[in-house]
């Protein structure tokens, strides 16, 4: 077994051999390729002075005249390319060369599909596939045995641990492409095996894939469209066969593409995500519309440049896109005529659109064309300006900086309630007024809505302190209370103009207006006396009763939310009130001693517990709103359920504001006790937008850099809920797949184990992620979560095992551990990490694709996660049809 | 027919042999997909028309709820009722691409037209998957 430094040993006498053995050849070199040689291992971007020479070569190349490429390095490099390919491979590596403009000249994450009729661009990479003959003259074998590993023990063991010592052959794929093309059978035939059997242990890599797509072979690529059709749930052999479609030939591509349109396989995310790549709107607003409609567009296109131009004149952003995508697929140059035709008359949105198709043309020698010349003519308009200005300024970041005027002045509302306050009259009035600016931050988006809650709060907690109460609820309490002396009035008769009206609050606080006249009652108000100024007054009251039975309502939840103590006298009062009674008459309240609990709803002497037993109670007696919780941990939460069920609560017609009783409870599960973050809703997906106005409401903030959280200023706790950080995954196309819970501690911002954060604030974090679910999940209709534990799955999975006819699997602790034909693994059955036995993990992403909606049958399980870990225990305990990519170069 | 589904209690996880009945007996896979889903669906529905109906748990309920970490009332909280026709056709579209096993007296069938016969006691197993892929980069 070599380590890392028997393993540099080798790799350093390889290079030291080559310089001493040919040290006569490299004395000869001409100076040019002389200085090239001396960068040829590290040609980059990032490295000045090969960037210095390539370019001094493209220069060279531009000013002469050559042929091709091939032709430029035969004349110009000739003893570079004896000295560091073989002799064998010569013919082969300017071969490829000269194919390099059927190729796109942009690479990376961001390029596009465009091809040049110029060589230029690709003269950094002809430098770098000599070096990487070079590179491969190491293994001494032939292309097809180095595929099928086929080699001394040694080379075979620098070739599986290229990346501890970097020695990596970057441009296989043009190599394996000449191969094909020359007709080595022995290649062919290997890359063949490799595909399609299903018993080998040879790995698929994206080499491979690039390379038969750079390839003229109509065979290799039909089998590549066949091997795209049979990868079932393996998502990333769609993912590795598309994303890499658009780097060779032409033909290879339209085959591909052939397939995708013939079978419908635009429904998997996979290709999703590689279409919306290769057209350029690969961003989350976009998605949906990569449909079975924008695929028909871009096949129309490629396939006719007089539809492609054609299309380019419309105002539609999908089919100006689309249009540029297809004339620059087959030559840039002809987008950019196209573009240039925008810049003198185009619209506004031709523009606009063409700003997005611009700024990843991949070189600044093309896309400067057009940008500078739209900054020049429209220095004015900013939002044209902001467009084209990444390009502009090539790569540096610019913004737009917007300064808006807020004239909800955030101090200043503060500060209002620090005058000292005259009279009952005037701390009411600025409790309402403070109650109406928070009802008026409805309209801001949810940050400034958080800010401007908090800054009420704030204020409110200064009214309190300069009235003289000792908290903010005393104070709401006091208010609210007061607000029925103040309308007192409207509550019996008034006759105004003939007609009689009076204010009504019903049994469950809504108020509502009865108007008479004479002694006959009226429907509604009379035509003419709807514009009365007592009518529209008393009007105005109905509203701010309204308000207020709401702010009750959610003030008394929020009470419940956070153990929010209240004395019994207190309270008391409020039993009469007709707005608030409705709402503490039907809550459970419960009062806690040392060694004794007693819960029920409010009498006049205490608490009226469910089998009508009275517990008399002091005046000075601390109760507080009881949460499921305290019902369930006495024993009595069935008792309570009940009593909203039986004909007796029917005629004493209970009906509480807001869910208590019948409120869904959170229990913390015994696995997950210990753990800092619980998954139990992890796998599901859910629609960002939809999740935001949920959780709103539930005073959750969405924060840039912080995600979804929600803070517990008492218990000092925030919730953070996580997802699944999927970038560059078929997933990532996807609505976000939920994760984590995480609670910490708000000051020391350090994580806190489940089984310490209070049992209230766990229950109601976790119910409100579980309603985001119901409301917002991807698949549009209530999912209807239930979660299993990892004993649960245990369960599950020995009974599916001999379903599947599996026997290389045994379940061990929280484990699954799996003896495959590559390797031995073992998956957490909670989290469904994979890790390779006493090795590395193994980065295996679920795909759920939940968009395409609920699958409506009765599942062994419906739990997301577990059908994760059956998935990846099903694909790895069959290790040997994994023909995934990323997963093999993994293993 | 009889469906393996999971039970999640306070003293034992299991998997219970729930019967299931078919408004019309299926002959090949794809109508046993089809006969399924309009089932589900009309128990989905009635689980949605019920969201203002509470009704009491038991106190065994609780408990068994409460060891799956979720005490609920069964209720409905999606907006969007589902489309019978949309519903069948995501199921075999699922079923086709490997996101629904399913297994009939314990054979695993592969395809729509597999013809199946569905009786009183046949047990039918609908496993969950989802696809899969190596990181990227």
């Amino acid at each position: 077994m070599l380590n890392y430094k028997s393993r540099k040993e080798i790799v350093d006498k390889y290079h030291e051999d080559f310089n001493i053995n040919k040290k006569s050849e490299i004395d000869l070199l001409d100076p040019a390729s002389k200085d090239l040689y001396s960068v040829i291992s590290k040609i980059s971007e990032y490295n000045p002075s090969s960037v210095d020479l390539i370019d001094n070569a493209i220069k060279r190349y531009e000013t002469g005249t050559y042929k091709s490429l091939g032709d430029f390095m035969k004349k110009q490099h000739n003893k570079l390319v004896k000295l560091l390919v073989h002799k064998e491979e010569q013919d082969k590596y300017y071969y490829i060369i000269d194919k390099y403009k059927q190729f796109q000249y942009s690479e990376g994450t961001n390029r596009r599909s465009v091809r040049s009729n110029s060589y230029s661009y690709h003269m950094k990479n002809a430098f770098k596939l000599i070096y990487n003959y070079y590179l491969f003259g190491f293994f001494e074998c032939s292309m097809a045995n180095y595929l099928i590993n086929n080699m001394a023990e040694d080379k075979l063991d620098i070739k599986t641990n290229y990346y501890v010592l970097t020695y990596k052959i970057d441009r296989l794929d043009d190599m394996i492409a000449a191969g094909i093309d020359f007709g080595d059978r022995d290649l062919i035939n290997a890359i063949q095996e490799i595909i399609l059997s299903e018993n080998n242990t040879e790995a698929v890599t994206v080499h491979i894939i690039r390379g038969v797509l750079k390839s003229s072979n109509e065979e290799l690529h039909k089998l590549l469209g066949d091997f795209l059709l049979a990868a079932r749930l393996q998502e990333g052999i769609r993912q590795a066969i598309c994303e890499n479609a658009d780097c060779g030939t032409t033909e290879g591509f339209l085959k591909i593409f052939e397939v995708i349109c013939d079978n419908n396989l635009i429904r998997y995310s996979s290709i999703k995500r590689a279409v919306a790549t290769w057209i350029g709107i690969c961003d989350e607003n976009n998605v949906d519309r990569i449909s079975n409609k924008i695929i028909s567009l871009m096949s129309q296109c490629i396939l006719d440049k007089d539809i492609a131009l054609k299309k380019t004149e419309s105002n539609d952003s999908i089919e100006i896109m689309v249009g540029l995508w297809a004339l620059g697929f087959y030559d840039v140059e002809d987008a950019i005529e196209v573009m240039k035709k925008y810049v003198s008359c185009g619209s506004r949105n031709q523009k606009l659109t063409m700003s997005y198709y611009n700024l990843d043309l991949y070189y600044k020698k093309f896309s400067d064309i057009t940008a500078n010349k739209m900054i020049e003519d429209h220095w004015s308009d900013y939002e044209l300006i902001a467009a084209f200005m990444p390009t502009y300024l090539s790569s540096v970041e610019y913004y737009l900086e917007v300064a808006i005027n807020d004239k909800r002045n955030k101090d200043l509302l503060m500060s209002y309630s620090l005058i000292p306050i005259k009279d009952k009259i005037d701390l009411l009035n600025r409790y309402q007024f403070l109650q109406v600016f928070l009802k008026g931050s409805k309209q801001f988006g949810s940050q400034r809505r958080s800010s401007e809650a908090l800054a009420v709060d704030m204020a409110l907690e200064n009214l309190a302190i300069s009235a003289g109460f000792t908290d903010v609820t005393r104070l709401i309490l006091m208010a609210e209370a007061e607000m029925i002396n103040t309308i007192a009035s409207f509550l019996s008769w008034n006759e105004v103009d003939g007609v009689s009206v009076r204010l009504e609050i019903n049994k469950y606080g809504q108020p509502s207006l009865v108007y008479r006249k004479g002694d006959k009652q009226l429907k509604a108000a009379p035509a003419s006396f709807r514009k009365n100024p007592y009518n529209l007054e008393i009007k105005q009251v109905v509203k701010k009763l309204k308000d207020q039975y709401s702010r009750t309502k959610q003030m008394f939840e929020v009470a419940m939310e956070n153990r929010t103590l209240f004395t019994f006298s207190e309270l008391l009062p409020l039993r009469d009130n007709p707005v608030i009674s409705p709402i503490i008459n039907n809550l459970v309240f419960i009062g806690e001693d040392l060694d004794t609990v007693d819960i029920g709803f409010l009498s006049d002497e205490g608490l009226l517990d469910y089998s009508g037993n009275e517990i008399k109670l002091d005046l000075a007696s601390k109760i507080r709103v009881a949460h499921p919780f305290d019902l369930y941990k006495n024993r009595c939460w069935h008792e309570y359920q009940s009593l909203f069920f039986t004909e007796e609560s029917v005629s004493k017609q209970r009906k509480q504001p807001f869910k208590q009783v019948f409120r869904e409870l959170y229990i913390k599960l015994d696995e997950e006790l210990e753990n800092h973050k619980s998954l139990m809703f992890a796998g599901n997906q859910i629609q960002t937008k939809r999740t935001l106005t949920c959780l709103k409401n539930r005073k959750w903030v969405a924060d840039y850099e912080e995600g979804l959280q929600k803070v517990y200023y008492r218990d000092n706790i925030v919730a953070n809920i996580y997802a699944l950080a999927d970038w560059f995954s078929p997933s990532d196309i996807e609505a976000p797949t939920l994760e984590w819970v995480v609670f910490s501690n708000r000051k020391t911002f350090q994580s806190l184990k489940i089984k310490d954060v209070p049992d209230i604030v766990y229950s109601e974090i976790m119910r409100d992620v579980d309603m985001a679910v119901s409301v917002a999940h991807a698949g549009g209709v209530d999912p209807e979560t239930s979660h299993s534990t990892i004993e649960m799955r245990k369960v599950i999975i020995e009974f599916n095992l001999p379903l599947f006819g599996i026997e290389n699997v045994v379940l061990s602790g929280s484990h699954a551990i799996i003896t495959g034909k590559r390797a031995e693994y073992n998956i957490h059955l909670a989290s469904g990490i994979i890790h390779k036995a006493a090795g590395p993990m193994i980065n295996v992403l679920p795909v759920h694709s939940q968009s395409r909606g609920k699958i409506f049958l009765p599942f062994i399980d419906e739990d997301p996660k577990t059908a994760e870990i059956m998935s990846k225990i099903v694909l790895f305990a069959r290790d040997e049809k994994i023909k995934d990519p990323y997963i093999l170069s993994q293993i | 027919m009889i469906v393996n589904i999971k039970y999640l209690g306070k003293r034992r996880n299991s998997i219970e042999e729930i019967p299931f009945h078919l408004y019309k007996n299926p002959n090949t896979i794809e109508e046993l997909i089809d006969e399924t889903v309009k089932v589900c669906i009309e128990q989905y529905k009635t689980r949605q028309d019920k969201r203002d109906i509470f009704k009491a748990l038991s106190r065994a309920d609780i408990e068994d709820r409460a060891a799956r970490g979720k005490v609920s009332f069964g209720l409905n909280y999606g907006q969007l009722v589902p489309e019978l026709e949309k519903a069948i056709e995501d199921a075999r579209q699922a079923f086709e691409d490997g996101l629904v096993s399913i297994f009939v007296d314990g054979v695993e069938k592969w395809r729509l037209d597999d013809v199946v016969v569905i009786k009183d006691d046949t047990k039918v197993t609908f496993v969950r998957m989802t696809m899969l892929s190596g990181r990227g980069w």
